[in-house]
């Protein structure tokens, strides 16, 4: 597979940062219970902030020493999501207040912090550039997706607008996240297991059929070498 | 080591590369904050637009200065005339779970002195992380717009009563309840031009006492107070009977009207029989406790009826001086 194909598979789905690795968890459950537009605009900051600061950590990956990379590491994420605070709170100052303490605290999401360490630290720009991408929509897809189901049940809209008059108040609140995203983690590693069980079971099937080709031409071979 | 040979060490090349990393930052963030910055006016100017549906208005601080702002429960703060719709614009505070919240509330008037119905109301500010106010929705703000009518005391955040709404923000939504009770009332009076000044303004521990229902007789050297208390949280105002003789101790403690809530209300008649007998000293002990006796589940009423008797004591000898006095 082509390794940029790779990374952008793997960010998404197969080591989605929220269903599969399981990381970001305090925003991720804060926000789905707020609002599905809550919980997309912090799965787009997250976005923003990772790309950005994998592709700087992988631009100074060979001039920072080691020894003070995490301190590194961190000023230049804090500075990216202090940067992305000002910019909301000039230009979208709804998400801004409705993010609330959250954005502050995205300087202390595991996923970014691992981005940086796990792979931003070892590839070039463009690769971290990518992973950073492929992690932040993972993990806007998984919020936003997540944040709908709790807006819908929680208080009968979508993205704010009015669809049922039914509303189940648990799903508004932390209970109902939780229930929610572990259904949801449940959900996407039954979806991922099944797909890949069909996928090695589609693989094995050509590997056999493979085989008995190359050994029905070995016995057509032998037969010819006999008839001569 | 050399000098020379620090500064070929690696100890070096860390610091120099952590100083780096916090000037480039540093300086990325002054000048982005050059750009970036949000004034208190814009501020101001962008809550104004969302309760004008983004209209430009003109908006006249009023000066409260010497004003009881203190109506329903919650603390006017601040009281603007918007000179292109005739109405008043209302910042009030009142307490919710973790602390201030406050609303902004827009009155519209009728003739210039009657209030004629309420605007929009929003949260401007919350003074302390609560988080559950998110739960209180678009269609409940907009209800207290469509089920005004004069006279109206909104009381959506109380349990005990038939207009409850379950968001899950009890507290919040009964600190939005007073924020709008308290905006009316107070843009009632302001409006008409009737003397809003504080009846309580030269006595102690008025913290919770609605100054305009508390009243007390004076028999001998005993005073009979009658109080009122404010809303505080999901404690609905008590009335109390407290009694306070020549010795400054309290002789007797009633509750007429029980404010707590349901499951806690039954609490409360121990709480009055605890404060029979108490000097001003011994309730000053409990109020400035924090943890201590007040906290029972039933807090918030504690906090009303510690008060209630706090003023009933502390007060004792101005209200004896004046009907001595003849006033």
């Amino acid at each position: 597979m082509n390794k940029y194909k790779k990374i952008t598979l793997d960010g998404i789905i197969f080591s989605n940062p929220t269903f599969m690795l399981v990381l970001g968890t305090c925003p991720t459950l804060a926000m789905i219970k707020s609002s599905a537009t809550s919980a997309a605009g912090m799965g787009l900051c997250v976005l923003v902030v990772l790309t950005l600061s994998n592709m700087i950590i992988s631009a100074l990956r060979k001039v920072i020493p080691n020894q003070v990379r995490i301190p590194c590491y961190i000023v230049i994420i804090a500075t990216l999501v202090t940067l992305v605070q000002m910019v909301l709170e000039k230009f979208v100052p709804s998400l801004y207040d409705s993010l609330g303490t959250f954005l502050a605290l995205i300087v202390v999401n595991c996923i970014v912090l691992g981005r940086a360490e796990a792979f931003a630290n070892k590839h070039t720009v463009v690769e971290s550039a990518l992973d950073g991408i492929a992690n932040g929509l993972g993990f806007t897809l998984a919020l936003t997706v997540m944040g709908i189901v709790c807006e819908f049940l929680g208080s009968g809209s979508i993205f704010g607008l009015k669809i049922m008059n039914f509303k189940i108040a648990m799903f508004s609140s932390p209970a109902g996240a939780f229930i929610v995203y572990g259904l949801s983690i449940a959900l996407f590693t039954y979806i991922i297991d099944v797909f890949q069980r069909s996928r090695r079971v589609k693989a094995n099937k050509i590997a056999r059929e493979n085989l008995l080709d190359s050994r029905a031409a070995a016995n057509n071979g032998d037969t010819t070498e006999v008839n001569a | 080591m050399t000098v020379k040979q620090f500064f070929k060490s690696t100890a070096f090349k860390c610091i120099a590369v952590l100083l780096s990393v916090l000037l480039v930052s540093g300086i990325l963030l002054a000048i982005a904050w050059g750009f970036l910055e949000v004034t208190d006016e814009e501020r101001f100017n962008r809550k104004i637009g969302v309760m004008y549906d983004g209209e430009t208005v003109t908006s006249v601080e009023q000066d409260l200065s010497g004003k009881n702002v203190s109506v329903s429960g919650a603390t006017v703060q601040k009281l603007w005339y918007i000179e292109e719709k005739q109405d008043y614009l209302v910042q009030a505070a009142s307490r919710g779970n973790g602390g201030d919240v406050i609303c902004w509330i827009t009155i519209e008037m009728q003739d210039g002195q009657t209030v004629g119905g309420i605007g929009k109301v929003i949260v401007y500010a919350v003074a302390d992380a609560a988080e559950y106010i998110g739960n209180i929705g678009a269609d409940i703000y907009q209800k207290f717009s469509e089920d005004y009518t004069d006279g109206k005391i909104f009381t959506y955040g109380d349990k005990a009563s038939s207009e409850f709404i379950s968001t899950g923000a009890t507290f919040s939504l009964t600190a939005v309840c007073n924020c709008v009770n308290g905006a009316v009332e107070f843009v009632k009076a302001y409006a008409s031009g009737a003397e809003i000044t504080d009846p309580l303004e030269d006595y102690e521990y008025t913290s919770f006492i609605d100054g305009k229902k508390t009243n007390w007789t004076v028999s001998g050297e005993e005073i009979t107070y009658t109080i009122i208390t404010e809303a505080n949280g999901q404690a609905t105002p008590f009335t109390l009977t407290i009694k306070v003789d020549g010795t400054k101790k309290i002789t007797e403690y009633s509750i007429a009207v029980n404010g707590s809530t349901e499951s806690y209300g039954n609490q409360m008649a121990q709480a009055a029989k605890d404060l029979t007998g108490k000097s001003l000293a011994d309730v000053q002990g409990y109020l400035s406790n924090a943890g201590g006796v007040l906290n029972t589940g039933a807090t918030r009423s504690n906090e009303l009826c510690y008060n209630a008797a706090a003023f009933a004591l502390a007060n004792y000898d101005t209200i004896i001086n004046a009907a001595k006095e003849g006033n």
